[in-house]
Parts: C-alpha cells; sequence; structure tokens
C-alpha cells in the first residue's frame, strides 16, 4: 500500500505528461537524459533512485494492481491518476531525499550497525563476535572510525548514544520510524529484527516497513548535515551524499565547456553526437548552479516558452515545439529547467 | 619452529585432529595432498598451520564468498592479520589496492574468477608461494554435486612442474571424484587423506508421507513436540518462505532462509540462530557453510537432495558437539520426478547443444544465444568450456556422461529413501565405508530411542512491545 503510495505521488506530479517507464526510470536512478530531465522538471527528485534494484515484473505487477483497483488509467502509453486514485494519495508528504543519496544511505546505515554492535561488545570485554556486516570496506571503514578516536570505549559508547538519542528525537521522524531504526541495529544479546519480525510486532507489511526505513534514513541524514553537535554519527554519514551529480561522461563535457571549447567542437572531440553533448548541457543545467543559459537561449525566448507552459499547463515537448517552431528540442528542454523568472 | 608447538602456540590445540598431521607433514615436505574431512572435522587446520612452518604466501581458491569471509575470520580469529580476500564483490579500487599489496600477505584468497585473470596470475607468479589450496575441491568434478564449470578452468594453472604442492580440501568425495581432483589439478602423486564421514551420534529417519500437506501437518507437528534448534531443508526459496509462515503461525520461532534475501537480513538470520533467538531455519542449500552452531539438534528434509553427498554434509551439521541429533527425511512418490526436473534442467540435451554451437559459430553473443536456445546460465557456462577444448560429437558425448553420473546419484538417492535395510549402511555403502553402528541408527533398524528429543517446556511468547529508547540502552548502556 505504502509504495503504491509513492508511485501515485509521482504519477501525479507528471500530471499525464509520462509513461509507467518513465517512473519506473527514476525509481531506479537510470542515469540517462530522459530520466535526469523529468526528475528536475517534475519535481521527482526525493523519489530519484530509491529503488535501484526493482524489478520490472515486479514494478508491472503493481501498476497492473493500480488499473485494476482503477487508481490510475494509461491513455496511449501515459499514465493518469483518477479521482480514485488522489483519493488515495492520503499519505502524509513523502520526505524522501533520493537525489542527494542514491543508495549512500544504505552505507551510512551499514556503518553505524557494525559501530554499534562493536562498541556494545567491546564495552563488556567481548572482542571476539562475528561482524554482522560482511563487506570488507564497511569494515574498514568502522575499524578506522574507531582507530581515531582518542577516549575510552565506554565513553565513546555513551557519546554515539547520546547523539542517537538526541536525532532519534528531534528529526522530524514517525514513532514508527525511531523504532524501526533501533531495532535494525544489533549488540550483545540483542540480534536485529528480520524485516518481518519488525512487521509482525509493528503489524505493518514488510514492504511498509522497508519503506519507511529508507525515508528515516534520509531524514536522519538530512538531519545531521544540518546540525553540527553530533560528531560521532556526522562522520559515519561522511561520504554518503552524492558529491558530483553529473554523470562521467557529462562531467567530461563540462570541463571541455570550461575550457571554452562550444557545443559542436565538443561533439567532434568526443566524437560522439551532437544530440548527445546536448543531452549532457541539460543535466549540467539540471545541476551546476551557474550554468551559462545565455550562451543558448535569450531572456524573451524563456519568457515567450514559458507563457506558453502556463497556459497550456504542459511542459510536454511536442506541444510546446508546435507553438515555437523557431526554437530547437535542445533548447526548450534548457529553458523548462530554467524555470520561469528571468533574472537581469 | 615444530609443528607441534605451532599447533600449541599459535592455534591453542594440545593435539591433532585424526588425519590432519599427516595431511601438514606432506605438505611441509612439498608433497601435493588431498583431505577429505566431514565438515566441522579440522579441515582448515591443514593449510592454517603449514602456513606458519614455510616460507611464501598460501594462495587459497575458494568458490563462494561466503566460504572466503569465514575463513577469513577464523583467520583473524588467530590474531592473524596478513590477509586479503579477492572476490568480485570488491570494487575496482579495493581490487587494485589489493593487488598492489599482494606481497605483504601470508594468505591470499581468490575466487576462481579472479584467478583465471592474466593480470591477476602474473602477479602471483612473482609471489613467493608456499603452497595453493583449492577448497571445496569436489567442485571441480561433475562427478560431484556442486559442480562448477568455473573451476574447470583451474586446469591450466597447475601445469607446471616446478609449481609450489597443491592442497585439495573437500568435506566428501567419491572414488570417481578424487580422480577427478587428482587429474584436473595435476596432482602429483598426492597423499590422500580420507576421514571417515559416519557420525555415529546422528540418527537416521525416512518417512514416506502422502504429498506436501501431509509434509506440512508431519512437521508443525514434529516441531511442537520436540526440541531444536534445527534446519528444514526445502527445495525452493518460495517454499522456504512458504513453510516459515505457516510455521510462524504456530507460534515457532522460525524464520527462511535462501540466497533471495538481501545480505543484512541473511546476516541477522544466521545471527539470530546461533544466539537461540530462533529456534528452527528453513532454508535451500544456500544456508549451511560457514555457519558455527555446535548444538543443532535435528535437520529434517522436505524435499530429496540430489546426491548423496550433498544429504550427508546437510546432515553433517547437526550434533557438532557430540551430542545426538536426529536426521529426518520425509518423502513423496513424486519426489523423485521434481528433483529429476531441477537436476536436468541445467543440463542441455543434444538438440540443444547443436542449436547453441550454431549460434555461437554465427558470431550471435552468448546471452542471445543463451536465451534462444533455452539454456540456463549454468547450462551455457558448461557449454562454453567443454567446446573450448572439444568438437561437437565429444561435447554431447561428454555432456551425456554427466547425464547419466547425475542420474544414477539421483537412483542412489531412491534406493537411500526406499531401502529396506539398515539406513545408515545404505549411506556409507556409497562411499565405501561400513557402518559400525549398532544402537540409535535409523528407522530402518528400528532401534532408535528419541527420549531426548522430547519437549519438556512450554515456549514463551517473545514480547512484543517495542520501545526504541529501551533499545539503545540496552545496546549502549
Amino acid at each position: 500500500m505504502v509504495f503504491i503510495s509513492i508511485l501515485l505521488t509521482m504519477f501525479q506530479r507528471l500530471h499525464g505528461e509520462r509513461s509507467a517507464q518513465g517512473v519506473y526510470h527514476i525509481l531506479r536512478g537510470k542515469r540517462s537524459g530522459q530520466t535526469l530531465q523529468d526528475v528536475e522538471n517534475y519535481q521527482l527528485k526525493p523519489f530519484y533512485s530509491l529503488f535501484p534494484n526493482l524489478s520490472t515484473d515486479g514494478y508491472r505487477r503493481q501498476i497492473e494492481r493500480l488499473i485494476a483497483e482503477g487508481l490510475i488509467r494509461i491513455e496511449n502509453q501515459v499514465v493518469y491518476v483518477t479521482d480514485k486514485g488522489r483519493k488515495n494519495m492520503l499519505h502524509a508528504p513523502w520526505r524522501f531525499n533520493g537525489w542527494e543519496y542514491r543508495g549512500g544511505e544504505r552505507e551510512f546505515v551499514k556503518r553505524l550497525a557494525l559501530t554499534v554492535q562493536t562498541l556494545s561488545y567491546i564495552r563488556t570485554g567481548q572482542t571476539m563476535f562475528a561482524p554482522i556486516q560482511k563487506e570488507l570496506h564497511i569494515q574498514q571503514f568502522v575499524k578506522e572510525f574507531l582507530r581515531r578516536q582518542t577516549v575510552s570505549v565506554d565513553e565513546l559508547a555513551k557519546r554515539v548514544h547520546k547523539e542517537l538519542v538526541q536525532i532519534l528525537s528531534e528529526a522530524n521522524l514517525t514513532d514508527l520510524q525511531r523504532t524501526i531504526l533501533s531495532y535494525r541495529l544489533t549488540g550483545v544479546q540483542l540480534t536485529a529484527y528480520t524485516w518481518e519480525q519488525i512487521a509482525e510486532a509493528l503489524n505493518s507489511p514488510v514492504t511498509s516497513v522497508q519503506i519507511y526505513f529508507l525515508e528515516s534514513l534520509h531524514i536522519v541524514l538530512d538531519f545531521i548535515e544540518e546540525h553540527e553537535d553530533m560528531p560521532l554519527v556526522k562522520s559515519l554519514a561522511v561520504g554518503c551524499r552524492v558529491e558530483n551529480y553529473l554523470t562521467q561522461s557529462a562531467e567530461r563535457s563540462r570541463k571541455l565547456v570550461q575550457q571554452g571549447y562550444s557545443i559542436e567542437q565538443i561533439a567532434s572531440l568526443r566524437n560522439l553526437k551532437l544530440s548527445t553533448i546536448e543531452d549532457h548541457m541539460v543535466e549540467m543545467a539540471a545541476n551546476v548552479k551557474t550554468f551559462p543559459y545565455e550562451e543558448f537561449v535569450t531572456a524573451e525566448q524563456i519568457q515567450k516558452v514559458w507563457q506558453q507552459i502556463d497556459r497550456l499547463q504542459t511542459k510536454r515537448l511536442r506541444v510546446l515545439k508546435e507553438r515555437c517552431a523557431e526554437l530547437s528540442y535542445f533548447q526548450l528542454r534548457l529553458i523548462i529547467i530554467h524555470g520561469k523568472r528571468v533574472d537581469s | 619452529m615444530d609443528i607441534q608447538d605451532v599447533l600449541q602456540q599459535r592455534f591453542g590445540y594440545v593435539a591433532f585432529r585424526p588425519g590432519q598431521e599427516e595431511v601438514i607433514r606432506h605438505i611441509v615436505a612439498g608433497r601435493d595432498a588431498v583431505a577429505i574431512f566431514p565438515t566441522g572435522m579440522g579441515k582448515s587446520l591443514c593449510y592454517q598451520l603449514p602456513a606458519y612452518v614455510m616460507d611464501g604466501a598460501v594462495v587459497v581458491i575458494s568458490p563462494l564468498v561466503a566460504l572466503m569471509e569465514d575463513q577469513v575470520a577464523n583467520l583473524r580469529n588467530h590474531k592473524e592479520k596478513r590477509i586479503v580476500a579477492i572476490n568480485s564483490f570488491l570494487s575496482r579500487q579495493e581490487k587494485e589496492l589489493a593487488l598492489n599489496t599482494l606481497h605483504q600477505y601470508k594468505f591470499i584468497f581468490l575466487s576462481p574468477e579472479m584467478l583465471m585473470q592474466t593480470a591477476v596470475q602474473q602477479l602471483i607468479e612473482q609471489l613467493n608461494v608456499a603452497f595453493y589450496v583449492v577448497d571445496e575441491a569436489h567442485c571441480i568434478s561433475e562427478w560431484g554435486f556442486d559442480f562448477r564449470p568455473d573451476y574447470l578452468r583451474m586446469k591450466e594453472i597447475f601445469a607446471g612442474s616446478k609449481r609450489a604442492p597443491v592442497l585439495a580440501l573437500t568435506a566428501t568425495a567419491s572414488e570417481k571424484v578424487i580422480e577427478d581432483i587428482t587429474s584436473y589439478l595435476q596432482l602429483n602423486q598426492p597423499h590422500i587423506e580420507r576421514q571417515p564421514i559416519d557420525r555415529p551420534s546422528i540418527s537416521y529417519r525416512v518417512l514416506h508421507l502422502e504429498n506436501q500437506l501431509a509434509k506440512t501437518d508431519w512437521i508443525i507437528e514434529r516441531l511442537s513436540v520436540t526440541i531444536g534448534p534445527g534446519i528444514i531443508y526445502v527445495a525452493s526459496r518460495k517454499r522456504a518462505d512458504e513453510l516459515a509462515a505457516v510455521l510462524q503461525e504456530k507460534g515457532i520461532r522460525v524464520a527462511s532462509y535462501h540466497g533471495g534475501k538481501e545480505q543484512d537480513e541473511r546476516s541477522i538470520i544466521q545471527e539470530q540462530f546461533v544466539q537461540g533467538d530462533l529456534e528452527w531455519i528453513c532454508a535451500t542449500n544456500a544456508f549451511g557453510m560457514g555457519i558455527h552452531k555446535d548444538d543443532i539438534r535435528q535437520i529434517i528434509h522436505e524435499h530429496l537432495p540430489a546426491t548423496p553427498s550433498a544429504y550427508v554434509q546437510e546432515v553433517g551439521r547437526a550434533g557438532r558437539d557430540g551430542e545426538k541429533a536426529a536426521a529426518t527425511l520425509l518423502y513423496s512418490e513424486r519426489d523423485i520426478q521434481k528433483l529429476k526436473f531441477i537436476v536436468f534442467e541445467d543440463l542441455p540435451d543434444e538438440q540443444q547443444i547443436r542449436y547453441y554451437h550454431s549460434l555461437m559459430q554465427t558470431g550471435v553473443s552468448g546471452s542471445l544465444a543463451t536465451e534462444q536456445s533455452g539454456l540456463t546460465e549454468v547450462a551455457a557456462r558448461l557449454l562454453d568450456y567443454y567446446f573450448e577444448q572439444f568438437d561437437e560429437e565429444n561435447v554431447i558425448r561428454q555432456i551425456r556422461q554427466i547425464f547419466q553420473v547425475k542420474e544414477r546419484q539421483i537412483a542412489d538417492m531412491e534406493r537411500f529413501v526406499r531401502s529396506e535395510d539398515c539406513l545408515r549402511e545404505k549411506l556409507l555403502s556409497y562411499f565405501g565405508e561400513k557402518s559400525a553402528t549398532t544402537f540409535d541408527c535409523c528407522s530402518q533398524c528400528q532401534n532408535i530411542a528419541d527420549e531426548w528429543l522430547v519437549r519438556t517446556t512450554v515456549e514463551q511468547k517473545r514480547s512484543t512491545k517495542l520501545d526504541w529508547k529501551e533499545r539503545l540502552h540496552q545496546l549502549l548502556g
């Protein structure tokens, strides 16, 4: 039910302008021009890359279920949320932040789990235990983290405890989320609960528990990002936020732009199609604050297109192209990302 | 240092367990060896100890990441830090770092795929290798129950005449498998050390039941009146989940375990089972390797394992503490058919082989050819390997041989479940052993004393009140 609510929220934001496949790519975190532009244009960044392992089959079943229950309908491949669907979106606004973490949140919670387990064992004098995290890089990270600490293990455990209590109390989590988070931690005589065990204890479906857990990680990481008085947990979160939003290929194009090359030159230098370089420009526009729009579109053009967008209530390129034939698709895409406001 | 001193000082044991010393002495003397030790009988020490009396690094080839991690953890417990494990789970940077610093390590664990990479081989050649270890060596033989085509490629590696000694380790192996290990790994007159696989503390039962429903009922009843901890082996992931759900409803502390679960979840379930939070596990054959739990009292098979070796290995996880343990195999008529379907699914037939070959020759991509000729992933890898060295007719002949072996193994299992004589005797006969057990043997001998199995305590329902603050307090004080 919770997953369905996410889908409905996303389809609603795309208000009848995208196929079901578009949402699938967003949830999986596909790094293609179209998907990156969709998340930008339709305010879907929070949902980006939430379920990197979502299977085509699993997704298709959910879509079929939404149709069967009359919550969405599909016409010409495009998804529309029905009135019944809108009534079913009763869930409070989602607070995911998928765009910033893209799986990094899982790295964070693995480090946290191993740190807590290690402290729990060592403070009771047990130096031998089976680490709950098997991945070598997690183990190395935690080892390094612990090695850097100068206080006693008891004191360290106390401080981590204090920070966790503070985070869980003050971050904007539901009680359900606090419970899920704390019961996914392992220690002496206390092994973490499986998803099924948490679901049973909380009387809630497994997928809901997993989704609330994911959301709580984003909320916690956002909270840590904004606060300075929790140095220990903060250093467990190092590197979990995306630092470079561009794909590798787009990043290479960006460097060439910086060196003053035109997009045509970049295309021939890199032996890529012009349209690919245009995709890179769109990706940069969406992610780099100082994108030089003026090199590609004028203020008048931006104004004109946005008047159309407001009047027609759509961002579909084909429709806009009919009204502004003098502009290329590339220019239209940039203008949509640019937004309505024209400075200077 | 003498091996006896190392045993005491490094590993803290006073005496060797049977067979260990013989294997170690041969390796130290520079001979090849094959060690067939039942699970839990101290196989690992056979390579861990000689590492400390020989110069150079020990290169261990291990087929499963879980096993590799287990071995690494085990060595760390003995205060060994010079260990590195290189497998496909490492990121590119981690792999590079490991490879660049290879000479620093005493123990180098490699997956077969890694060993096959030319760059890795070159690095290994530059090292001073004390000896090689091939863990789970039976995987190299298509006669074994766990055949891995990847392993076959190791053939080339050990070809040189001046290479370091090779130690092949396995838990179960028939004569035929040992022949394969010897020839594929190019072992030079290896010392063969075989420890008996019979475990007198385990008693065997085979029960004939009508169908799966009857099996489910039997299991529910069994778990309510007898003790755990125990493992129920089932045929599929789906069935593992299903059965666990049914048992949970009855208030049994049980979870399912299989390769389809995420890694974190599997770690938690293992840990809960080891700690005793869970009394039962419903599992596919993915569960077991690397689990250190000595007090498992029951193993129940709801399906028919594909080979006697697989069965012996799974049952052998019980009663490691030497106390009594019960093995029960639930059998119904159709199980043989089901088993054949699963086993032969991965084996291409003649038509598929010819079609796949013709597709590959026209330059179609491997994955497309696999799909179009209706092969499984495993089957395609097997064919790829054979086509590298045989022509079409000989590939077909090879595959037909494998087919016959598997068919024979299934027939062995069928004879076991239908046996009217001693079950232990039957099972051991497949490994050329005889039984010396005279009491508490099996359901055919009708001499089982089951009093110890009876549950006397009532299961306390675990409190379901969850309190996050209390939880954090318990974890961190």
